[in-house]
Order: C-alpha cells, then sequence, then structure tokens
C-alpha cells in the first residue's frame, strides 16, 4: 500500500503543480500512519516487548529512550525531547562499506540526504557530491555544513571507526545555532571518546579487490569500419580506396600490424586491483582520564596495466592513507574537565603523469583499427590523428605524487560552575587545523611513430619527441592552509520535578587562511539555546545565532537568525492508555530562520573593483603595456540568502517492534543572488550589481520504517528510508514576455533543458514539410525537433525542460539478519527522477575520430524502416543538430543499486577467551554489487554516465577481513 | 535560577561588545583597486586607456577557428558543426547569433566614458597623465568610442549612443538612435579626434590611433552610409561627402601611411605602413593551426571559394571572362599577383612541396573530415615560417583599416556622383599597378560605362580585401546580398591524370547558400529587446 502510493507520489510530483505535491504529502502521511497501524495490528501474537528487551540484557524501553542522547548541534538532547529534524547514521554500519572515501558509504543510510557520485573511483579522487535535502537555492554554492566535532573539517577521509556519531541536521531548529551557515542543512559528526571501564581493544584486517563496474563495449575493426564508410557517405566524403578501409580485411586473416583490431580497454586495464585496511583502536579509562586511540592504513591501487614496465618508475595509481587519532579526557579537579584530541592523517597519491580523465578519454576514443598497441619494430604505434597512445601516456609520461598532511588540534575546557549556580558551567574551546599539499613528479615525453609501408621500404614517421624522463625531481602547487577556531560559552542546565530547562550561550569565531595572495575567510558570531520541558511531555526550544562573515560590507555583516521548535509527546498522555499498541508517539514541529553567507559568486560583492592587467601590445618591442580595468558594478546592500524553514515531524514507536519516523518540510529560501541581466540594458557595458531578488521554495517529506526483533538465536532489523525533495524556483528576475516554457520560474532549479525529439527525417520532402531547423542544414537521417512557440523555425528557443540532474526521491534499504554467530548486512539504494545526459563518445559514436558501440546499429538508413531507428544518421563530423541536448540523449537514471552486502561469522569461544580475545568476526562484503538501471543497457553507470569513458570507471568491491576485540 | 542565568547572559554579551571583535571579519589585504587608484596613478590611468583597446576584435578566429569570409561568398568553412554555418542556412535568430557583439562593445563604450570622464576629473586633479599628453589620450578615447559605435551601428542599424558612463537608472532613458542620427554622432566623435590625435607615433607607440585613423573610419562610415542599404532615396550628396572625405583620406598619403609596393608584403610584416589601424600583434599560431591544410598540420578550415577565386583578374589585368589567354585547363596559370598571395591552390608549391587539393591527394577534397570543401585553402595571413608539431608562433595583428581603402572608397563614390570620369581610372590605376609586371595591365579599359565600373569597382574591391572583412559587409551595403548570398558556393573537383600527369579541372556546387533580406541586420539580441529600451530590426521580431 505504501508502495503504490510512493509510485502514485512520484507520478504526481512530476505531473502536477505544487499544490497537488502538498496534497499528495498529506496523503502519504495519512496513509502511512493508518496504514502501519493496521499493519502493526496484525502483530497480536508476537511476544510482549519487555521479553525482547530483557533477553537482549537492557533496561525497559522507556528508560532506553528517556537516556538515549541525539547529537545536536554544538550539544546533546535526549531523544525523547528532542523537537529537530535530525537523522542519524549508525556509526557501526559504515564499518560494512569497503570504500576508503566516506562520501561512498553514507548512500541510503539516512533520510534527507541525497548522495551523487561526481566522479569514477580513481584512488583517492572519489568524492561524492552530498545535499541535505534536495536544493534550497540557484545559488552554485548547495553543498550542506560539514562539522567534525564542532568545527568544518571534512569528513570523508576519515576512518569510520573513528566516528562516534554521524547526524544530518535537516530543519531550522536543528541548523539555527550555525546561523548564516545552515540553511544548506548540515552533516554533524562526532568522533568516538574514551569511557570508564576495562580497555577494549580492536583490531581489523581486511583485504579486497575493485573491479570496474562497467565499461562501455566498442565494436571490434569489422564492424566499426563498417559503420564509419556508411558516416563518409552520408557525410557526402570519399570512402579511401585504401584496404584499410576495407571492413573485411580485418577478418583475422591480415597482418595484424598493418590491420590492428585492438580492444583498447582489454589492452591496458587489469581485471582488478587490490585493497587493504589495516585498523586499531584502543579505548578505555577511568574515572580521572578516557582515552580514545586510532590508527588506520588504507591502500588503494589503481588498474592500468603496464604501469611496471618503465625500469625507472611505476605509475600504477596508488592511494594510501594514514589516519591516526588520540582523543584525550582528563578530569582535571572534580569540575574541570580537559579534553585534547588530536589527529592526523597522511595521504599520498600517485598517478600517471597523464590524468586518468586523458587516459580513459584516449581508451575511449581510439578505434580498433587505429594502429596496433606497438609497431612492428616495437616502437610506440601513432598516427597523425591520433598522436597519443594509452602505452605512452601510462609509461612513458613520468608520474606525480601528490601529498596532503592534514594535522587536527583541539583542546576544550569544561568548568562546572556549581558554586555560582547549580548546573552551569563555562566551556572553551581552540581548535587548530593546517592542511599542508603540495605535489612532487618528475615528467617526460614520448614520441608515437606510423608505419608505412610501401614496395620496397618500411617507413616510420614520428609524431612528437622523445625525452628522458626529467632528471630532477620537482616540486609543484605548494599550498598550505589553516584554520584557527574559538568556541566558548556557558551551558545551563537543571530539572525540576514537573520541568526541566537546558540552555547554552556560545561564542565562535573561526578564520580559514590559506597560502598566496588569498583572503582569510572568517566567521564569528553568538549562538545559543533554551530548552524547556514540561512534564516530561512537552518541549519547548528557542535557538537562535547572531553570526556573519567577511563577505559583507562593515555594519551589515551580521544577521539574526532564530528558530522556535516544540514537541509533544502524546503517549503521555492519558488518552493513550497503556494499553495501547503505540509505546511512544511524539509531535514535533519547528519554524526558524536560517541563513546562506556562500553566496557562490566572486567575494566581496559590495565592494566598487578596479584590476590591473589586461594589457595590450604596442610597438616594434611588442611590449605588453600595463592595464587596468573595472569589475562588475558594487551593490554596498548585498547580503546573505535567507531561508525561512518549517518542519512537522511525527516518531512513533510501536510496541510490534516498528519504529516510524515522519517529517515533512517546507523551506523557503529568499535573497538568492541575480544580476538583472534579464531586466537591465546591458548597454551599461559592465557587469550588473549583485542582487538579493531570487527566491526558491523547496518542499519534501522524509519518512523512516525500522523494525527490530528477535527470537530464539533469529535477529532481524530492517530499517527503509525514504526522501523525497521537490524544489521551484519563485523569482529569478527573468525577463518579461516569455513564452511560458521558457521560465525558468516555477521549474526546479536543477532542471535539464533540451530539445524535444519528434522524430528522424526520413527523407528531403519530410524536411521540407517541417520547420526550418536551424542548428545545422539537415539532411535525411537527422533529428526532427518539436517547433514549442510555433515560429516555424527550429532553435534554441524551443528548448522545454526535459529532466532533473536531482533526483526527488531517494530510497535506501538497511536490512540485517543474525542467526546465532551468523549475520547478513544489506543495503539497497534507490535514487528516483534524475536524468543524465548521455553525451560521451559511447553514445555520440564516430564523429570526431570516435569509434562506435552497438547503439550504431539503430541508425537511420535510407529504406530502413522508420520505426526501427533509434539514432541518428551516423556521421564522421560533428553535427549540431543531432549532438545537442535533446529528449533523444536525456535517459531517466532510476536506479536500484545494491551498495553494499556483508556476510559475518562471530566465533567467541572459551580458548580464545584465554587468550584475552572477546570476540572474533571473520566477514566478507562487497560494494557496488549490482544495480537495476535503465543505463546499463548503454554499460554505463546510472549516476555517472562519464565513468569509465571520460574518467576513471566507478568500482565494484569485494572484501575479506577480520575483527578481532580484545 | 533563571535570573542568575540571565544575568550571566548578559555579561557574556557585554564581554563580547569590549573585545571589540568586529574587526575579527575585516581584510588583513586588498587584491584589488579603488578607481581613484587607478585613476591618479601614472602608470595605471594611461593603462586603463590602452586595456580599452582589447575591445577591437581579430577576423582570424570569430568562431570556432571561423572567419567571417566563410559566412559569405569568399570562402567555405570545412568544419561543419561551425557556427559559422548558421549564417549561410538562414540559421542566425536573435537568441542565436555566433557575431553577437552588442555586449562587447558597449562594453568597450563603457571604457572610453570612464577614461573620459577622468580626464577631467582624478586624472587632471591629480595630473596622472600631464596636461599636454591629455588631449591627445582624450582623442584615441573619443576615437575608439566612434569605432565601437560604428562596429554596432553596421550591424544592427538604430542604436543607442552612449556618450556617458551609464547608471542601472540613466541606462533606460538613453534613446535608441536611427541610423543617420547615430552616422552623425560618429562623425561628430571621428572628427575631434581627427583635430587631437597625432600624426604619427612613436617607435614604442605604433599600433595607437593616429589621425588616419580616424579619417579612416570617417571614409568607411560614409561610404557606408552612401550606400544603396542606407541611401534608398539616391542622395547624391552623400556620395559626394563621402567622395570628399575619402579624397582627405587619399591625401592622408606620406611617410606615415601609404601602400606597399608589393601586396604581399602588407600582411607579412606586422606595422606596415599601408596598415592603418590593427588589433595587437599577438603572438600566436592559432591561424596557421586552425588553416594550414591537413598535411601540414593544419585543420584547413578556411576554404576559399570558387565564387572568389574567379574574381582575380588576369596578370594581363583583365576579368577572366574577358581573357582569351586564360586558360581554364590551367586556371591558375598567369593570374593577378594578389590570386597568388590569396588563395592556396592545387600545385601550388608551400613550404617546399606541392599541395595537393586533387582528389586522393594529401590535402585532397573531401578526403577526412575537415579537408579542402571546395579545392582550395588560404594562403594570406599565413606565414609559412610557423611549425605546427614545435609550436612555433608568429607575428599576427588583424588589419582593421589600410590605405589601399581610400583608393576604393574615393573611386567608388566620384563614380556615383560624377560616373566613371578620369579620377576614377587613375585611383584605381595607382592601386593596381602595384600588382602587374607591366604597369599599364594595371589600366581599366577606357570608355565604360558608370555600370560596368561599379560593377568592375566591387570586383576589384572583392580581390583587394579578400578575408578581411570588406566583402561581408560590402554586399549588404550594396543591396546585394540577396542575390550573391543566395547562390551557391562553388569549388573545383580537380583529378589528377597518372598517365601524363596533368590535372583536369571541373568546377562543382560545394553548397547552397541562403540569404533572407531581414538579414541585412542583426537581430538585436532578444534578451536586450525583451527589456523594451531597443526595437527590433524588421523580420527579426
Amino acid at each position: 500500500m505504501v508502495i503504490v502510493t510512493f509510485t502514485e507520489l512520484l507520478t504526481k510530483l512530476k505531473m502536477q503543480g505544487m499544490i497537488d505535491h502538498i496534497k499528495s504529502f498529506l496523503l502519504i502521511l495519512v496513509i502511512i500512519v493508518s496504514g502501519s497501524s493496521q499493519l502493526l495490528g496484525q502483530e497480536e501474537e508476537t511476544p510482549n516487548i519487555s521479553g525482547i528487551v530483557n533477553s537482549l540484557g537492557g533496561d525497559s524501553i522507556e528508560g532506553a529512550l528517556a537516556e538515549e542522547m541525539i547529537d545536536v548541534a554544538y550539544g546533546k538532547r535526549t531523544k525523547a525531547g528532542l523537537t529537530h529534524a535530525i537523522s542519524v547514521i549508525s556509526a557501526s554500519g559504515l564499518e560494512k562499506t569497503p570504500v576508503p572515501n566516506l562520501s561512498n558509504a553514507i548512500t541510503g543510510r539516512a533520510t534527507g540526504l541525497t548522495v551523487i557520485k561526481s566522479s569514477g573511483d580513481e584512488p583517492g579522487y572519489d568524492n561524492s557530491s552530498i545535499y541535505v535535502r534536495g536544493i534550497g537555492t540557484f545559488n552554485s554554492y548547495r553543498a550542506p555544513l560539514i562539522m567534525v566535532d564542532n568545527v568544518v573539517r571534512d569528513f570523508t577521509q576519515l576512518d569510520p571507526m573513528e566516528i562516534e556519531s554521524f547526524s544530518v541536521l535537516k530543519d531550522a531548529a536543528a541548523t539555527v545555532q550555525y546561523g548564516i551557515r545552515g540553511a544548506n542543512g548540515a552533516i554533524n559528526v562526532r568522533t568516538k571518546r574514551g569511557f570508564i571501564g576495562k580497555s577494549e581493544i580492536i583490531f581489523v584486517a581486511q583485504t579486497g579487490i575493485q573491479a570496474p563496474f562497467r565499461l562501455p563495449e566498442y565494436l571490434g575493426s569489422e564492424d566499426y569500419l563498417t559503420l564509419y564508410n556508411k558516416a563518409l557517405a552520408n557525410d557526402g566524403l570519399m570512402i579511401p580506396t585504401d584496404s584499410k578501409y576495407d571492413p573485411e580485411m580485418y577478418n583475422g586473416s591480415q597482418d595484424k600490424f598493418t590491420y590492428p583490431d585492438v580492444d583498447w580497454y582489454n589492452e591496458f586495464l587489469k581485471q582488478m586491483a587490490p585493497q587493504q585496511q589495516y585498523k586499531l583502536s584502543l579505548r578505555g579509562g577511568s574515572s580521572v582520564a578516557r582515552y580514545f586511540l586510532f590508527m588506520g592504513a588504507t591502500m588503494q591501487d589503481g588498474i592500468y596495466k603496464y604501469g611496471d614496465v618503465n625500469t625507472q618508475y611505476n605509475t600504477n595509481p596508488k592511494y594510501s592513507r594514514f589516519n591516526l587519532r588520540s582523543n584525550i579526557d582528563v578530569d582535571v579537579t572534580e569540575s574541570l574537565l580537559i579534553s585534547i584530541d588530536i589527529a592526523t592523517r597522511v595521504e599520498n597519491r600517485h598517478y600517471p603523469n597523464s590524468s586518468a580523465g586523458s587516459i580513459f578519454s584516449t581508451l575511449s576514443q581510439l578505434p580498433p583499427n587505429a594502429m596496433p598497441v606497438i609497431n612492428r619494430d616495437s616502437s610506440i604505434a601513432g598516427t597523425s590523428i591520433y598522436r597519443d597512445n594509452p602505452l605512452g601516456m601510462i609509461s612513458k609520461t613520468g608520474y606525480r605524487d601528490n601529498y596532503q598532511r592534514t594535522l587536527l588540534a583541539n583542546v576544550e575546557a569544561t568548568q562546572k560552575l556549581d558554586f555560582l549556580l547549580e548546573g552551569l558551567s563555562l566551556n572553551g574551546m581552540i581548535a587548530m587545523d593546517g592542511t599542508n599539499y603540495y605535489s612532487t613528479g618528475r615528467s617526460q615525453d614520448y614520441a608515437v611513430y606510423q608505419e608505412f609501408i610501401t614496395s620496397d621500404t618500411t617507413e616510420y614517421i614520428q609524431y612528437g619527441d622523445n625525452s628522458d624522463i626529467s632528471i630532477n625531481t620537482e616540486r609543484f602547487d605548494g599550498n598550505f592552509s589553516y584554520m584557527f577556531t574559538t568556541l566558548g560559552g556557558f551551558s545551563y542546565s537543571t530539572s525540576k520535578e514537573n520541568s526541566s530547562f537546558a540552555a547554552d550561550l556560545k561564542y565562535m569565531q573561526s578564520k580559514y587562511f590559506l597560502s598566496g595572495n588569498n583572503i582569510a575567510y572568517a566567521n564569528q558570531g553568538f549562538f545559543g539555546r533554551a530548552t524547556y520541558g514540561m512534564k516530561d511531555t512537552y518541549y519547548f526550544e528557542f535557538g537562535f545565532a547572531y553570526n556573519g562573515s567577511e563577505d559583507f560590507i562593515e555594519g551589515s555583516r551580521f544577521g539574526f537568525f532564530p528558530a522556535l521548535s516544540a514537541a509533544w509527546i502524546m503517549s503521555n498522555e492519558a488518552f493513550i492508555g497503556d494499553d495501547s499498541k503505540i509505546d511512544f508517539m511524539k509531535m514535533r514541529g519547528s519554524i526558524g530562520k536560517t541563513g546562506n553567507g556562500v553566496l557562490g559568486v566572486e567575494r566581496f560583492p559590495y565592494e566598487d573593483k578596479y584590476f590591473t592587467g589586461g594589457g595590450y601590445i604596442f610597438g616594434e618591442g611588442y611590449g605588453t603595456t600595463d592595464g587596468a580595468y573595472e569589475g562588475r558594478l558594487a551593490n554596498y546592500d548585498i547580503g546573505w540568502e535567507e531561508s525561512y524553514n518549517i518542519n512537522i515531524g511525527l516518531d512513533a514507536e510501536y510496541k510490534s517492534g516498528f519504529d516510524i519516523t515522519i517529517d515533512m518540510f517546507s523551506h523557503y529560501r529568499n535573497s538568492i543572488i541575480t544580476t538583472g541581466e534579464n531586466t537591465i540594458p546591458s548597454i551599461i557595458g559592465q557587469s550588473l550589481p549583485y542582487q538579493n531578488n531570487g527566491s526558491v521554495l523547496n518542499t519534501g517529506l522524509e519518512t523512516t520504517i525500522q523494525y527490530e526483533k528477535t527470537r530464539a538465536d533469529w535477529r532481524y532489523s530492517l530499517q527503509l528510508n525514504v526522501s523525497f525533495a521537490n524544489n521551484w524556483i519563485m523569482n529569478m528576475e527573468e525577463a518579461d514576455g516569455l513564452p511560458d516554457y521558457q521560465y525558468q520560474e516555477g521549474t526546479s532549479v536543477t532542471s535539464m533543458r533540451g530539445m524535444e525529439v519528434v522524430g528522424f527525417f526520413m527523407d528531403e520532402t519530410d524536411i521540407e514539410a517541417s520547420p526550418l531547423h536551424t542548428f545545422e542544414n539537415v539532411q535525411p537521417g537527422d533529428v526532427k525537433y518539436k517547433d514549442q512557440n510555433g515560429d516555424n523555425i527550429i532553435d534554441n528557443q524551443d528548448e522545454i525542460v526535459i529532466g532533473n540532474s536531482i533526483p526527488q526521491a531517494n530510497i535506501g534499504l538497511i536490512a540485517y539478519v543474525g542467526y546465532k554467530g551468523f549475520d547478513v548486512n544489506l543495503i539497497l539504494s534507490s535514487s528516483l527522477g534524475r536524468t543524465v545526459m548521455l553525451t560521451n563518445n559511447s553514445i555520440w559514436v564516430l564523429q570526431n575520430n570516435n569509434k562506435a558501440t552497438a547503439i550504431a546499429y539503430g541508425a537511420w538508413e535510407a529504406g530502413k524502416n522508420e520505426k526501427d531507428i533509434t539514432y541518428p544518421r551516423l556521421t564522421t563530423v560533428s553535427n549540431n543538430n543531432n549532438y545537442r541536448n535533446s529528449s533523444l540523449w536525456g535517459k531517466r537514471a532510476d536506479y536500484l543499486k545494491l551498495v553494499n552486502l556483508e556476510f559475518g561469522y562471530s566465533i567467541s569461544t572459551q580458548a580464545a577467551q584465554k587468550m584475552g580475545i572477546n570476540g572474533i568476526r571473520i566477514f566478507i562484503n562487497t560494494y557496488n554489487l549490482g544495480s537495476l538501471d535503465g543505463i546499463s543497457r548503454y554499460n554505463l553507470d546510472p549516476e555517472i554516465p562519464d565513468a569509465g569513458v571520460t574518467t576513471y570507471p566507478v568500482m565494484r568491491v569485494f572484501n575479506t577481513g577480520i575483527n578481532i576485540t580484545f | 535560577m533563571n535570573k542568575k542565568f540571565l544575568h550571566i547572559l548578559i555579561i557574556g554579551v557585554a564581554l563580547f561588545q569590549l573585545t571589540g571583535c568586529e574587526d575579527f571579519l575585516d581584510k588583513e589585504v586588498d587584491l584589488n583597486f579603488t578607481e581613484d587608484q587607478v585613476f591618479s596613478n601614472p602608470r595605471y590611468a594611461p593603462a586603463f586607456l590602452y586595456n580599452t583597446y582589447n575591445t577591437l576584435l581579430p577576423g582570424y578566429d570569430r568562431y570556432d577557428g571561423a572567419m567571417l569570409a566563410a559566412g559569405c561568398d569568399e570562402a567555405e568553412n570545412s568544419y561543419s558543426g561551425s557556427l559559422i554555418q548558421l549564417l549561410n542556412t538562414n540559421g542566425v535568430s536573435s537568441s542565436m547569433n555566433p557575431d553577437d557583439v552588442w555586449d562587447h562593445f558597449y562594453a568597450g563604450i563603457r571604457k572610453t566614458n570612464i577614461f573620459l570622464e577622468k580626464l577631467n576629473t582624478t586624472i587632471a586633479e591629480t595630473n596622472s597623465i600631464s596636461e599636454e599628453e591629455r588631449p591627445h589620450f582624450r582623442a584615441e578615447a573619443l576615437f575608439l568610442r566612434a569605432l565601437f559605435h560604428f562596429e554596432l551601428l553596421k550591424r544592427y542599424q538604430n542604436i543607442p549612443y552612449a556618450d556617458e558612463v551609464l547608471t542601472i537608472e540613466s541606462a533606460e532613458t538613453v534613446l535608441q538612435l536611427s541610423f543617420n542620427e547615430v552616422v552623425e554622432r560618429i562623425i561628430t566623435d571621428c572628427d575631434t579626434a581627427f583635430v587631437y590625435l597625432p600624426e604619427e607615433t612613436g617607435e614604442a607607440d605604433k599600433g595607437r590611433a593616429i589621425k588616419a585613423s580616424a579619417i579612416a573610419l570617417k571614409s568607411r562610415l560614409l561610404i557606408y552610409a552612401a550606400s544603396p542599404l542606407n541611401n534608398s532615396e539616391k542622395d547624391l550628396s552623400k556620395w559626394q561627402r563621402a567622395a570628399d572625405v575619402a579624397l582627405e583620406f587619399l591625401e592622408m598619403k606620406g611617410p606615415v601611411v601609404s601602400l606597399e609596393s608589393n601586396y604581399g608584403t602588407v600582411f607579412a610584416n606586422p606595422y606596415s605602413r599601408e596598415v592603418v589601424l590593427a588589433t595587437q600583434a599577438l603572438n600566436t599560431n592559432s591561424f596557421e593551426n586552425s588553416n594550414y591544410p591537413l598535411s601540414y598540420g593544419g585543420s584547413g578550415l578556411t576554404n576559399p571559394s570558387q565564387n572568389l577565386v574567379d574574381a582575380f583578374d588576369t596578370k594581363y589585368g583583365t576579368p577572366i571572362t574577358q581573357e582569351s589567354r586564360y586558360d581554364p585547363n590551367n586556371p591558375y596559370d598567369n593570374r593577378d599577383e594578389r590570386f597568388y598571395v590569396n588563395i592556396l591552390h592545387n600545385n601550388a608549391q608551400f613550404k617546399g612541396r606541392r599541395v595537393e587539393t586533387f582528389v586522393g591527394g594529401k590535402d585532397g577534397l573531401l578526403s577526412a573530415p575537415t579537408a579542402t570543401k571546395t579545392g582550395y585553402y588560404i594562403n594570406k595571413f599565413i606565414d609559412p615560417a610557423v611549425d605546427i608539431d614545435k609550436g612555433t608562433t608568429t607575428r599576427k595583428p588583424w588589419i582593421l583599416f589600410r590605405f589601399a581603402e581610400a583608393y576604393l572608397n574615393y573611386a567608388e563614390a566620384m563614380n556615383e556622383v560624377y560616373g566613371p570620369v578620369d579620377e576614377v581610372y587613375e585611383t584605381v590605376y595607382d592601386l593596381r599597378k602595384r600588382n602587374y609586371i607591366l604597369t599599364s595591365r594595371a589600366k581599366y579599359p577606357a570608355g565604360m560605362t558608370q555600370g560596368q565600373m561599379r560593377t568592375r569597382l566591387k570586383k576589384e574591391r572583392q580581390a583587394e580585401f579578400a578575408f578581411e572583412e570588406h566583402r561581408f559587409w560590402d554586399l549588404r551595403r550594396w543591396k546585394d546580398a540577396e542575390k550573391v548570398l543566395n547562390m551557391p558556393i562553388q569549388g573545383m573537383r580537380i583529378t589528377f591524370n597518372e598517365a601524363d600527369t596533368t590535372f583536369s579541372y571541373q568546377k562543382f556546387e560545394v553548397e547552397n547558400r541562403y540569404f533572407d533580406p531581414k538579414f541585412y541586420w542583426y537581430p538585436i539580441p532578444r534578451k536586450e529587446v525583451l527589456k523594451g529600451y531597443v526595437t527590433q530590426n524588421p523580420g527579426w521580431e
């Protein structure tokens, strides 16, 4: 029932306006609540809850709930009394995904999180893009704020074993403490700390292999040439009489040097590459001091062949990372707690001097018959057109090493001030983070040779020059950055019989310095919050921030950002009796304002700017003069984006084991930067000042359904995360008088525009009977577009919305089954409503010296039946009519991926215990095992179709390891 | 309890105020200048004007390596995906015009206006440009302002004339003027500039505007204004005015500007005395990269048309159609000197070997995606010393005005007012004679009618200024475009006869071309029309 409604909702999202959209949210809310309680109603014969709890060795569930704390911005709140919309990712779950980059491990694990792979899985360069609650602005800065231990830090290169908690802060109540930095949502990570008790030592060793998930499949020489010759004919070009253009010469009977048929991918990519991780953590402490120590090493290799053929150096990509952390808490006095956290990270990236992008672009371009890999005389082959040879790129261009060293340190002191006021404490933290980045390398050039055979001579024409490897190792682009953060203030909490009160007031400043001629980025301000709870049933919170950034004019740098939130624990009311199936039920609501001070444009837009440079050459000596020019016009009043957020939520826990959380939100962002370029005459002659005139409405719904159960030796748990987010541009300062479909206002920020394809031109009469296509002199077989504005001319004014580059729905399913010592974990992730534009050369075949995939067989040919045509006429040259963004190339990229699957077995033998081993767990896990999607037919990845074509491929990982706890 | 907490809160806030942390957000360094810093500085005040020269556009690479020549009947661009093809297929629209320069030139105009304003204020107050230099700088800025407006005028017809620094408020009040009103405004600026511009520049300032630049601009402006497109009433006084100014231009002849004795030298020397104004002499090989024939490592993009090839006279000074000694089986023998400078034809010597545009040749017709589509490659502007593989470069200014124009402007205007009088014959002869070994061959045959002379002069202009962005505009001002640009582009299919190592020649149609009369004027960009301050040109609404 729920699923049916989801699909209905999806159709609605696409088809209808906003009002329907909100209606369907309400509908779904009702259905989930009623549907789930019906569902729960059938669970009569389940054993009573306390039995389970007792079997788990826990306290009563009420007690557990009351004590369970949730990390909120700069603090903790009880889960029961929490008024914010926060989704939490289990930190231990992250360990099950065998990827070095954590941004790839969080997919599907929490609601309100959109994760899209933005590159392939090149070792060390595999970050995904992350958004919280979709997109709320058309400003280019859409990323959430990432906080690790209350400091702005990267989390992607942390080891999951370092992490205590990982939460996604979604509504205004949750992010208002960040004020001007809170509008894009936030991710709040806390690292582990020690505890009072016997030391716990955990050692993990794991090793695995990575293999390309999908690679495009190009045709061999014979098939390729057959198509190529058709394309030449279509272009009116002559098919050369040279036998190299005769497909039949490539049937395998001929000399492979003259008539090559090279599978370039197979030739240069290994089937798999190894990776390893080793980790050791120590955790424990006493009432005086507690510690968490961690050491980890991660190694990942690349998949190039021939990385080692050059005797002077190896170029196979290699990423290695070493994480070291020491989090220490010391009770200096009974009332003074000092925490000292130091973490360092060493990241080394090694790769050939040719980038992965250029190597894959070459692999995906080189036709099978272009040349052999090496010539008859063992020289590296090339031609006048194809002057790159992957063999040269991998083994003869030198190498690069990138080094990144990060030191994160923070010292925090908390002094209880009970002598002043019971429950009051003063807290201060100083954090200093430094990152040094530099690279070294050596370079080399290689020549390629083309063989020309005449009746009596064999001649080699050389392209490019050979050079020896550079004598010295050079150092490039050094960059040192550091951030200095100071944070401190008062916290107070007290509780009486029927009420509780907690409040914080803090000051924060941080400055981020970059080396070179850069101006530091700075943030500063106050924030605080007061939470009042009544009878453990009613909770109210007021939170605020008064903060600002360096990007605005003096006097207008600070903004005030308030949020009000409340929670009502209905299950504590008399009308929900103790006999009810409901164990816990809470309604939450929040309303507030947050800001986004990163405007996504050139910094300091309030300044009148002049720049020097842009001189001109005069005179016989051809010297360039000085130059000076005016910059963009200033707007002294420029401000930040403001987001007005409303969130309504429901948390329910059923005695049968179901937990349900539902959140609905509406975020209205205004003061987004616009430029007036569509409304103000451009004869002014200068870039127009930035204005705070734009607005976007972002609404959505998130729900988590959890189920947990233990029966005899069996343990199950299931978590379904479903998130929808959809946005509409409300105001963008667009011109008056456009046809409706040309307005971006009313469409999504990430709308993809392009031409609507109606078919292919079958013949000349078809062309004459159709509107004038102006992109190119069209021929039969070219793409025919719809004339949207009816002016009988096809041009860029006929572009409409043909998709969205961000999914509207993200669904994750986390499942766990345990039986005695065995356990199985899996994560399925699905993304719906996203379109990708397939424009790489595995799709846009043949033209511009590219090769071809089987997609080319769908191409138009004279006399071919119209319904069999799926592809425009083949051409060897570029074509502005056919190869442009259109519904022909925009494909729905909905997918269902098996992100993660793990089998584990835990041994707990008495023998081991005698050796001091508390537990051993062995496991096998995978990443990216499989995907159901519509892009698979092109052998491309649905998240990043360019992977393996113009970037490093997305990888699939099989990994096995052992976890020993002492 | 809460009262006590409140006290502490207040103390906290007070502490923050006391620390005076406001300046925490201030910048430690400034990375840019203020307006005053620039204009009060003797180094940067003039630099602002020098920067303004960057607004001048070279014509080597208008879009995707294409020249404007490929947007009219001079050439075809062999890259079928080039945006230049839109100009030949009625593909230009008000939202898609590869040669839309509206924003570009108004940005340049703003620079001239800022500079002119500052000359009287900051610059004068701080003497960052000395008093004696200021009139000369002012004239330069006025000239550039006039030139930038002319670039807009010839494309968009009725345009706003911006003679002050516009603000968001004042921009709304600037009126769109008619073509003739703009002509007068340009002339006013040109005339003032002419008075204060120097006769010549020093060695170090070569390339800056001089008196001849202003008169050259005025002469071209008036020729355009007198031509049929802008003179439907056939007002002879417009031609008379054009003739007067062209004569003034001719009279500039002297040590600073004059004709080169050899046509080819003009394009080989970055500061030729024939060049009146050019863009800066960039050090580049991108033109060679784009236009060398394929086997020389280039892309061979600009392919001269047979239409253009046929416009070059024979070495006897006669058109090929009227010359019995012209041999269609050896069409590249015995041609006017300018033919060889402009056209790289089959079997021509280039970089020590022969160009092979014959079918099946190394640079052969349609032999590769960007191989020649017409049977020719461009030779003008090419520096054969450039080695593509080694990446060597050459100095490459783009000629905006050269002195030869004075001759053809004068001859054309005089012929329009007085018919083919002696001045017409003599002026054309003076220009042509450098192209012939026997200078007498440079003479036009006596006794031509005014119409015959007009036709001959048009052809003369086509040959003399091939690829120099004259023909594109000349065809429009003559109102010949709807005829000429609706005709197919011709090429030459050359086959090599192995038996007797000769070539056979066969003309063929390369592609159909289309010209809608609305394209006499460019569409004003749609985004500007929607703002309501300008009216769109007819046919583009």
